[in-house]
This record gives structure tokens, sequence and C-alpha cells, in this order.
């Protein structure tokens, strides 16, 4: 278990999921874990965040380490 | 597994070995487009405690202690805002294995009621599982029909607790909304990864959740090796889906990554056994049929499965979000581990150990030791949320959980008198059988609601939740929940 805190300029779900083949394209099966600008908790291991919104954000995901003894900061644009 | 389904295993093992030289598969596929759904919701509410429930194996001594702690549940009550609700209303996952899945399938299909709960120790406590098996195994005509049409030594075991549950229903009726998260879980005799029956991992295999009879998940978590034969499933993905599969998801990432494997063995190789059952192209073999036996050789509490009912985004039970967020305040997680001391005379004996000796101890000393495993990574797993809630308080979030975790165990009995070490030395002298006599039942629940009430953890609940139910034990002096 570890935590995580994802870094956006508005307030939205944060999401892990498929991870695609290529940057361009959206994750598979997006599943919400928190909000983002907000630390919470989720399993440690390598994820494939990105976000729920409206609002147009760059990358359209990002992979993460997510360890028990470190907080895991990852930020969209 | 221990002295006496050992026995049978060998008397079932000799009379029906001429059968079963061509086995038919269990081969429910998904139809075209069409996904496992899952119906069953858990809903977070801040000043209800969410219940997590592990049943351990131990044949009918398991399903007896799992039903006692279980009948416990349902007589106590709390004041939550909205009127008074009973403890085993917040029941959101019962995770078991062997023994356990017998109680666990029975609340799946009949709900938590006390009577009806009542009525399953009472009916345990008749019902000679052992008589039946040996009558099938003894009868001519179960020779010939495992010979001719396919079916196997644990078809026998499945009728037997189909006849012991009175049901020929499928999982569908236990994945219904308002029901709580029953997770039937055996052993993949391949890989030796826990199985659990979810929709998710039936999804994996283009198999049908709500298709799969009860009977069958239930015989697949006992399948006492040598004694039954495994159940064997064919995995739709490796032949021809043409269901409509969700995603493989965030599991993937780990296995496509270089090095992923370092971030969390344990996640990896999950991924790694999911990508087997799917036939992904990142398949380490080629698991066309999986064959399953009890659950208990990769987990014999059960504990496995709960914690990822927990922590698995997939799973309607995730629980990590709402614990960050306050909608989860007290999480309750109850490990019912019917594990018994069965006397063995090789402890007094110089004499040459037989083969028989030696198979009743590598299908035993193994789920012994894998099970200390089990609880200790479990209890790491409390530790790590207790850690994460104070790293989120220190970020600012204002993460305000607490963790009950009650370990119901027979070595828990006092004994302070000699009538309670007599108690406690009958109770885990109880052989792991399909018959339990009547007076067992009733010791095995005497000793439940000592146990429950004499938990610390148990009764920081009850103070927590200013919770209304009879004490039937005085709380140990001096000890407390260590979580609190």
């Amino acid at each position: 278990m570890g935590v995580a805190n994802i870094a956006f300029s508005d307030d939205c779900a944060v999401v892990i999921g498929e991870q695609p083949a290529e940057p361009d394209q959206p994750i598979l099966d997006p599943r919400p874990v928190g909000r983002t600008n907000i630390p919470f908790i989720i399993a440690d291991g390598l994820h494939c965040f990105s976000l729920l919104t409206a609002q147009p954000f760059t990358p359209l995901w990002q992979t993460g380490q997510v360890s028990p003894a470190r907080v895991l900061r990852i930020e969209f644009k | 597994m221990r002295k006496e389904i050992g026995c049978i295993a060998g008397l079932i093992a000799a009379l029906l070995a001429a059968a079963g030289c061509s086995v038919a598969p269990v081969q429910l596929p998904l139809k075209p487009a069409q996904h496992n759904e899952e119906r069953r919701i858990v809903e977070f509410v801040p000043d209800r405690p969410m219940i997590v429930l592990s049943f351990s194996g131990g044949g009918s001594r398991a399903a007896a202690l799992a039903a006692a702690v279980s009948a416990r549940l349902d007589r106590i009550t709390y004041q939550p805002a909205g009127g008074p609700r009973r403890l085993s209303q917040d029941v959101a996952v019962i995770s078991s294995v062997s023994g356990g899945s017998v109680f666990a399938a029975w609340v799946g299909l009949n709900g938590f009621d006390y009577d009806r709960v009542k009525a399953f120790e009472q009916k345990i406590g008749t019902f000679d599982g052992i008589g039946y098996l040996e009558g099938r195994a003894f009868n001519p005509f179960t020779w010939a029909d495992l010979a001719l049409t396919g079916r196997t030594r644990i078809d026998v075991l499945q009728d037997m607790l189909s006849e012991f549950l009175e049901t020929k229903a499928t999982l569908a009726a236990i994945n219904q909304k308002g029901k709580p998260l029953v997770v039937l879980n055996a052993s993949d005799m391949t890989s030796g990864e826990v199985f659990s029956f979810t929709p998710g991992v039936l999804d994996d295999m283009c198999m049908s959740f709500d298709d799969m009879p009860v009977t069958v998940a239930v015989s697949a978590s006992a399948a006492v090796p040598v004694a039954f034969s495994p159940v064997l499933l064919k995995n739709t993905s490796w032949f021809d889906c043409v269901g409509a599969r969700r995603p493989f998801g965030d599991g993937r990432t780990m296995l496509v990554t270089d090095g992923g494997a370092y971030t969390n063995i344990e996640a990896f190789r999950r991924a790694r056994y999911r990508a087997s059952l799917r036939a992904d192209k990142l398949a380490y073999r080629e698991a066309r049929y999986v064959r399953l036996l009890d659950g208990g050789l990769a987990d014999n509490l059960g504990l496995t499965a709960a914690r990822r009912a927990l922590i698995d985004p997939e799973s309607p039970s995730y629980a990590l979000p709402a614990l960050g967020d306050g909608r989860l305040r007290r999480l309750v997680v109850i490990s019912v581990n019917a594990r018994s001391d069965v006397r063995n005379d090789l402890d007094a004996s110089d004499e040459r150990t037989s083969v028989l000796d030696m198979l009743d101890a590598v299908t035993s000393v193994p789920i012994d030791a894998t099970t200390a495993n089990v609880a200790s990574a479990f209890r790491g797993f409390i530790n790590s949320l207790v850690n994460d809630r104070n790293t989120l308080r220190s970020l600012g979030v204002p993460a305000d959980f607490t963790i009950y975790p009650v370990e119901i165990d027979f070595d828990e009995l006092p004994t302070d008198t000699p009538q309670e070490i007599a108690d406690r030395d009958d109770v885990k002298s109880i052989a792991t059988s399909w018959t339990i006599s009547s007076n067992d039942v009733n010791l095995i629940d005497a000793v439940a609601g000592k146990l429950l009430w004499r938990h610390p953890c148990f009764r920081a609940l009850m103070d927590d939740l200013r919770a209304a139910g009879t004490p039937e034990s005085e709380a140990p002096p001096g000890i407390t929940c260590p979580q609190q």
C-alpha cells in the first residue's frame, strides 16, 4: 500500500486503467481511485494513471510507481 | 489434509480409480457480446462499519464455526442515523475456503437471518457427509456412472453438497444487489494461485459467472487433494471466445514495463496469472484447462481474496478511496480460523512411516505453513493501511478511520480452569471431516461466542458503536486492540 498525489489545475477523478500501446490513445477500463490534488491511498506497484474530466489535459496517461515508503507525485497539465 | 479425510482418500481413490479416463470439463462460455456483470454493490456510510469475514477450511468444523460467529453478528444491534441496525447487515465481503465455503454459499443463498443460520448449525450436526461419500464409493452404480459418463470423484462431492445445501442454483443467485460479496476460493493446481470465483476472474476465462453452479464453486473450494479429483474448467479464452470480455485493466502495466516485477512482486504474479487465463500475448502458459483443488492449498484462511476485494478497483468492495475521504471510518475484518490440533499417533511411535502417513503430511503441512504466511501478510496489510492513514494526516488529509482486525482462533480460548482447558482441547481435537456430531457443533457454538466477545478488537468495536448485545465472555484484563 502507498499514497499518491496527482496534481491538476481542476478538481476531477483520478483513474487507473489499461496502458495503451500509444501515448495518444486513452487508457482502457478506467477505474476511479481518488481525486486530483488530494493525497489518496492506493495499492503499491506500477499503475497507469489518467483523469476523468471534460477539460483537456496532457499527457493522456502516465505510469507511476507507488511505494510504501514515499508519496508518489504526478502532474497533469 | 487431516486424518479422517486422509483415510477416505485412500478408500475412495482405490474404489474409483478405474473411473474417469475421459473427463467432462465444466464448459460455460460467454455468449456473443456478453460479459460478466457484477450486481453486488457495497455502500460506504460513515456511521456504519464495513465488515469483512473470512472463513477458513476445516470441513464441517469450519462450517460450524463460521455459522456460530455469524449468528452472533445477527444478534448485535447499534444505532446509526436512520434507525437501529444489525451488525450482520454491514457484512460487505465474505471470502471463504473449503469447509468455510459451505457456509459462505449458504449465506449467499439464504442470508444472515439468525434462525436460518441456527438451522444450518443444526443441519450440519446431523448430516453424515462421510457416510454419504462412502455409500457412493461402495455403490457399483457409482462406478458405472463415473466410468461411462466422464464424471469424476469431484462430482460425488458436488452431489453431496447439492443435497446438503438443498440447491441446484447457479452463482447468479448470490450475484444480486443487496447481497454481500461472497467470494468462494479454490487453488489453481498448476500455478498454485488463489482462484476466486468472481465475475472478473471468469470474465478473464470467457466463462459465464452467472451460469456456474454454486456446488461446482464450493466443491472446487473443498476438493481435498487425492480424496477428490480436481474441478476441471475449460478456459474458453484459449478456444473460441465470442464473449465481450472486459479489458485487462491496470494490471497489464506491470507486465509491459521493464522492471515492473520489482514494484510489487505479488501483484506482478497476479497480473501474469491473469494473462494466462485471458490467453493474452503476454501469457506465460497456455491455461486451456484449469484444474481447481481445495482453496486451502494456496490460502486456508481466505484472507488473500479478502485483501484483494478491498484494494482492487474492479471490486465492488474497493475500499481505499472511501477510507481516505471519510466515507468509511470503521473497517472490521473477522478472520474465522477453525484450525485444529488433532492428535497424531506418529508422535509416540518409532515405527516405519507409511506412505499414507506421508500422503497425509504432504497435504496438510504445506497448508499449515501457508496459513501462517497468509496471516502474517494480512497483518502487514493492516499495518500498511495504518501507516498510510498517518501519512495522509501528515499531508493535511483528515483521514479518520479505525481498523478492527478480529482473528478468531481456538488458541485464544481461556485456560484458567480445568473445564476451560478441557473445552479448548476438545474443540481443537475435532477432526476435519464432512461428518460432525451435534455435540461438537454445540461445543463449537459455545466457544465461538466466547472467542468473539473476548477479542479486544471486537470489544473495541462494540464500545465505539455503543452496540447492544449479550457478552458471552469477559475481555482479557489489560489487553487492548493493537490498532486502537
